[in-house]
């Protein structure tokens, strides 16, 4: 028997060459897709549920009242209760895909890639679906009945690009924390969990302490103030890109354990 | 064989786990274009050395080379690569479809048309949930995938969990056949070693993370065997030293002893001091090496009824 | 149909002697694949084609390129010639130390081939029972 015909590296049966670096980490995003439960149908159903509770809601408070008072005292918009999902999707993401990809025969680089490019895929679409329904929201006052859902304080009265902007930034940076409990749940399981929460809980008590008593307040103020609408949702890309990467540091040496 | 470079080379790798040693100073070669059998006892090392060759988990020393490269994190080695694993995880709410979608994005020479076949074969519901499959329906939806994307270098990883005689044979029938259509490089890892003795043509054996047998299958045939005869003839047998002695039963005044390292001459002094030699399987032959006691409830009967003898030795035809 | 303890390649050689000495494969006829064989005893294709090429080593089969191994003319009187060769080995010998074992010598022995081959002749030879 020669080894003429055996499969090896460069000898194919098929057509299709191998695979470039773009088409490696095109298909892990496209396998965050293959099943489209997780990844579209239920975020949209979340959305559209968190949509027709606060109009119920609000209409409600109208009938009741027959005042037409403006839901959520036009600070947080309801859509805010669509940002903690987005963490859990992005866990799930993570873990789950992971094993699923390296037994595929992805490498570790290719997958938080391709999760990245979904991440922001992702991002933009909702920001897209948002934005629409912010403008629909002030076409028709509230819904017919004043609620606050999509409209967001943080982007005022701006216009087009803002509002995509800002939607983006806060949905992205949702997905990159959630990243990172995924990959260190994978890494480290239970344990690194904690770690991680008991570390981000530190950290975010050790900055408030820190600011408080130093009495920064102001600064912090003025620094919101200075950046703007804007620059503060441009700037929230930097701490999700951060996340991002440690997400895959902490998935450079993970193993998919049974 | 012609081929230059071995699909697999190991040289001394070693992986602890903490104080554990799964993989103790492992060297070997698996040739491109063959079946392989690596075989041993659970938790033997075997899923280790696989998650280690195919860049899921790392070497701690020593050195694992596919194709000539490093496994690990290194895609033009990996793409060739399909591992096909008994505790694979799916995605929460994979259906058997969803696999069969996004496995073909990641093998170039998947064969969909041999994937529905095999679909029909192992009579695979679609469009259940991963999580409500059997156990062999779960094995199927792996062999399926392991079949079908044709790849250069294939694990299968106790491929068949909860998959009936008949499902078995199937997937030896498409393996073989497919094989020899496409040959490729194969490595089944298995402890139904009967099952599988003769697919194999070469074997790896495992035990306690160590090396203990690399060799082609052929050569293992014939190797060990039973000698059985008066005890003073057998231990005189043995004293000449030829042979290793891996396991004795003695009943009576008659002694069976399985031993290790039969060649022609060994043969002839055998049945000319009037002993029987009756052949063992392969995995009689693995189960004492590898210290364990059969565990085959038809083995012991069978020995006993060499013991008992009643053939001639002579003609092994 | 495939033994332990004794190498496969040399089992597939072997059967297809069989056939060929038996008439089964006449002289000049095809003889299946390799993957035919692989498939039909469930082996590997490389040990079939291993026990296929011994044969076309020896001149019992030959390769037509592109077709496939036929049976060499005059393959079944080498064979039976080789064969009756190994039959000295492999049943005469092993008989001997038999018969020596149980104090049967070979004029004896000789004796007791014929009547065992008259008595075959006659009828099939009844099972004995032994302790």
């Amino acid at each position: 028997m020669t080894a003429v015909g055996i499969l090896e590296p460069g000898a194919r049966n098929t057509a299709t060459g191998p695979a470039s670096s773009f088409e490696r980490v095109w298909r892990i995003v496209r396998l965050h897709y293959a099943n489209r439960l997780n990844s579209v149908i239920a975020p949209l159903n979340i959305a559209l549920l968190i949509f027709l509770v606060f109009w119920i809601v609000q209409a409600l408070v109208v009938y009741a009242t027959g005042q037409n008072v403006q839901s959520g005292q036009g600070n947080v918009p309801g859509l805010i209760y669509f940002l903690p999902y987005q963490i859990v999707f992005a866990v799930q993401a993570t873990n789950l895909t992971f094993a699923y990809a390296l037994g595929l025969s992805s490498t570790r680089r290719d997958f938080s890639l391709g999760t990245w490019l979904m991440f922001l895929i992702q991002s933009a679409g909702f920001s897209f679906i948002f934005t629409a329904m912010s403008y629909l929201e002030e076409w028709t006052t509230g819904w017919g009945v004043h609620a606050q859902i999509f409209h967001t304080p943080l982007y005022g009265t701006g216009g087009l690009g803002l509002r995509l902007l800002t939607f983006f930034s806060f949905v992205v940076f949702m997905q990159c924390v959630g990243s990172v409990f995924g990959a260190v749940f994978v890494r480290w399981h239970a344990v690194g969990l904690y770690v991680l929460g008991g570390a981000m809980v530190l950290v975010l008590l050790g900055s408030i302490a820190l600011i408080t008593f130093n009495q920064w307040w102001m600064s912090v103020g003025a620094w919101f103030v200075a950046v703007g609408p804007a620059g503060f949702a441009a700037w929230l890309l930097l701490p999700a890109a951060l996340f991002a990467v440690i997400g895959h540091l902490a998935l450079r040496r993970a193993t998919p354990k049974s | 064989m012609t081929t230059a470079t071995p699909a697999i080379e190991t040289r001394g790798l070693t992986k602890r786990f903490g104080a554990m040693t799964a993989l103790d100073d492992v060297t070997v070669t698996i040739p491109a274009g063959s079946i392989t059998g690596l075989l041993g006892r659970n938790g033997a090392g075997k899923t280790t050395l696989m998650h280690v060759l195919t860049g899921q988990d790392f070497p701690s020393e020593g050195e694992a080379r596919v194709f000539g490269q490093r496994p690990a994190e290194n895609a033009s080695v990996l793409q060739h690569i399909a591992f096909i694993k008994e505790s694979q995880k799916y995605p929460d709410d994979f259906k058997p479809k969803h696999v069969l979608t996004s496995a073909p994005w990641f093998f170039e020479n998947w064969d969909a048309d041999f994937a529905a076949q095999l679909v029909d074969d192992f009579r695979l519901p679609l469009n259940r949930r991963i999580k409500k499959l059997s156990r062999g329906q779960l094995s199927a939806v792996g062999v399926i995938v392991g079949l079908a994307s044709r790849a250069p270098l294939t694990f299968f990883d106790e491929p068949y969990l909860g998959l009936d005689a008949v499902a078995r044979q199937i997937f030896y029938d498409r393996l073989l056949t497919d094989y020899a259509k496409f040959p490729r490089t194969v490595v089944l890892s298995t402890h139904l070693i009967d099952e599988v003795a003769n697919l194999l043509e070469h074997v790896v054996v495992i035990d306690q993370g160590r090396v203990i047998l690399d060799s082609p299958a052929e050569e293992l045939r014939g190797r060990a065997a039973s000698v059985i005869g008066p005890r003073a003839e057998v231990d005189a047998f043995l004293a000449r030293g030829r042979v290793e002695t891996l396991h004795r039963e003695e009943l009576g005044g008659t002694a069976s002893v399985l031993v290790d390292g039969i060649d022609d001459v060994v043969r002839a002094d055998a049945l000319n001091s009037g002993l029987q030699l009756t052949p063992v399987t392969l995995q009689q032959l693995i189960v004492r090496r590898t210290g364990g006691v059969l565990n085959d409830a038809a083995a012991p009967a069978a020995e006993a009824a060499a013991l008992r003898g009643r053939r001639t030795a002579g003609a092994r035809r | 149909m495939i033994d332990e303890g004794k190498p496969i390649f040399l089992q597939i050689a072997e059967q297809i002697e069989n056939d060929i000495i038996e008439g089964a494969l006449a002289e000049e006829s095809q003889v299946p694949s390799t993957n035919e064989f692989a498939a039909f005893h469930r082996i590997n294709p490389a040990t079939a084609g291993k026990g296929v090429n011994l044969l076309v080593d020896e001149g019992v089969l030959y390769k037509k390129r592109g077709i496939g191994m036929f049976v060499a003319t005059g393959a079944r009187d080498v064979l039976i010639t080789k064969r009756r060769t190994q039959f000295v080995d492999d049943y005469v010998r092993p008989l001997l130390t038999e018969a020596a074992k149980l104090g049967i010598d070979p004029r004896t022995l000789s004796g007791l081939i014929q009547d065992a081959s008259a008595e075959a002749s006659a009828e099939p030879a009844p099972s004995r029972a032994h302790g």
